[in-house]
């Protein structure tokens, strides 16, 4: 691999720069969402459930959406984002015309997706302070988190982008992953509510991890068994690091 | 030294091969074009001496350096004007500029004072923050050859600058290619117009389904393969024969196509009489004689 870290940074930078350019755009988008669901289940549904170990219903969720908004964040930038700057806007070719390789641009939109979660993540998070949600000050260590999951699902993304041929079969990764993590990672009730088989397939699935992470450290405790749980996001990148690397490349060459 | 030298080079690209075992060098200073039908191994040439993608075989120096070895260093010495505009559409015209300097590590300051330089020189600094989307074609393909220049390049690599552009825009790069050469940088233009290359070039290669037929200056390559004139005459169906038959026995050098005939003259050759008998047309002959000659009159594919 070639990667040099100014070449890559200067990627991150080229779209955080566009990130200014639409923040209120892509600010509205990410809060939006994850805030629509906290009023509708958390302060309406809410009403009616009651605690769940311990927690009220809107400190259950809270943290839990604050982990999808960073899912979302780093897999619209890695799948849409990334695939239009590859196919129809070029940039990437743009890029490798000169001293950045490939390796630099792929590791850099990579990062951006991860540094774009943590991002999005952060204004929910704000958020839910002012609705004061959360007094704890070990909720700041969700963010390194975050940023480990946004890393996750920063690599998927890009993964997806890797091998799709047209754009519209993004939609079968947000219907069948994306929106199956948002439901059944244990955001809106305890995984143990599943039936033993479902509840099984959900290890499998990253948020579930970052979630059991999240929802201890917001509401101001230290998570159980947190060294596996952060052992798995290693895992994962570990697992899915090379993939784009040696396809992504293959793509953009082949977009020319 | 010389800016490339290419040693059978191959590439494969698709499962097919792109560029077969071609050799040739580059001269500092020259501009060198790369002329062949759609598909013959033009872009995939360039591509590799900018490093896109490295060959499959053989050998390449550009600026002295492999480019297997020493990738980062040649595209910092090199500048890439592409086929298609590349540009950040949702950036201004400066914006481009400074992002695409950044990619080089040029600090701030200067990026700002090459951008501002170049924006005049191409006569777009009073679009300077508009954003690309807004652009005219003309403007646009300005901005990608301006951008093309950020970094001070020694070698420059226009992959088909002129193609799809009006007359003024085409003439206006015309200009702009003949002044970078005049700064002393070396060109590399790859194009299928013939007039752009017979122009613009020192020398030519052409090259067809991979291979490089012929490399030498346009006005060589006129004299070797056409000669001075070129006649060419529309035949009704049933002369045609006799015509023919009449320039084989005179020993003429000619070419058929279709219905027309395609006879070459050198300087000291007269036009034969039987000509006149057809409706003809004498020109001077071109680059594009030379092309259509040794890359086949057909439509490729056929």
């Amino acid at each position: 691999m070639e990667i040099s870290l100014k070449g890559t940074f200067k990627v991150v930078w080229r779209n955080f720069e566009l990130y200014k350019r639409y923040f209120w755009n892509r600010f509205i988008n990410a809060t939006l969402y994850p805030l629509l669901f906290l009023f509708a289940m958390g302060f309406g549904l809410g009403k009616f459930v009651g605690e769940i170990n311990g927690l009220s219903y809107e400190k259950f969720i809270a943290p839990a959406l604050i982990a999808a908004s960073c899912m979302f964040g780093a897999s619209f930038v890695t799948t849409y984002g990334t695939y239009v700057r590859m196919r129809f806007q070029k940039t990437f070719s743009a890029m490798v015309a000169t001293p950045l390789s490939f390796d630099d641009v792929i590791l850099g939109e990579i990062l951006t997706g991860a540094f774009r979660s943590v991002i999005d993540a952060f204004f929910v998070y704000i958020v839910t302070i002012f609705f004061g949600l959360t007094k704890s000050f070990l909720s700041i260590l969700i963010f390194p988190v975050l940023f480990l999951s946004g890393f996750v699902f920063s690599l998927l993304g890009i993964i997806m982008t890797s091998f799709i041929t047209n754009i519209d079969q993004f939609d079968y990764y947000f219907t069948l992953f994306i929106s199956l993590m948002f439901l059944f990672s244990g955001t809106f009730f305890p995984i143990e509510a599943l039936n033993p088989i479902f509840k099984i397939l959900s290890y499998f699935l990253p948020l579930t991890h970052t979630i059991n992470l999240v929802r201890p450290l917001y509401n101001g405790l230290i998570p159980a068994n947190y060294l596996f749980y952060i052992a798995v996001h290693f895992v994962f990148i570990l697992l899915l690091f090379p993939i784009p690397f040696i396809y992504l490349k293959k793509r953009i060459i082949e977009f020319g | 030294m010389k800016p490339v030298i290419a040693k059978k080079l191959f590439k494969k690209y698709d499962g097919l091969i792109a560029v077969d075992r071609i050799s040739f060098e580059i001269e500092k200073g020259e501009i060198f074009g790369i002329l062949g039908p759609n598909g013959a191994g033009k872009t995939t040439t360039c591509r590799m001496i900018y490093c896109f993608f490295p060959p499959d075989d053989g050998e390449l120096y550009v600026l002295g350096m492999d480019v297997k070895k020493q990738k980062r260093e040649i595209k910092r010495r090199i500048g890439v004007v592409p086929q298609e505009n590349n540009l950040d559409p949702d950036f201004s015209v400066i914006k481009n500029l400074l992002i695409y300097a950044s990619y080089f590590g040029i600090n701030r300051k200067e990026a700002k004072k090459r951008a501002i330089e170049l924006m005049k020189e191409f006569e777009i600094f009073n679009k300077k923050d508009e954003i690309i989307e807004h652009l005219s074609g003309g403007m646009k393909r300005r901005l990608v050859i301006a951008r093309a220049f950020i970094n001070d390049p020694e070698l420059i690599i226009f992959d088909e600058p002129t193609t799809g552009l009006d007359p003024q825009l085409r003439h206006y790069i015309w200009e702009k290619i003949k002044l970078t050469k005049e700064k002393g940088k070396t060109v590399i233009i790859t194009t299928h117009y013939m007039e752009e290359a017979e122009y613009l070039c020192d020398r030519v290669a052409i090259m067809d389904k991979g291979r490089i037929l012929v490399i030498d200056s346009p006005k060589n390559l006129i004299k070797k393969f056409i000669g001075k004139r070129v006649i060419e005459i529309w035949t009704k169906e049933e002369k045609e024969n006799n015509l023919i038959e009449f320039l084989k026995k005179k020993n003429f050098r000619f070419d058929v196509h279709s219905k027309r005939i395609f006879i070459y003259l050198d300087e000291d050759e007269k036009v034969p009489d039987i000509v006149y008998n057809h409706e003809h047309t004498i020109r001077e002959s071109n680059l594009e004689d030379v092309f259509l000659k040794l890359t086949g009159r057909k439509l490729n594919g056929d």
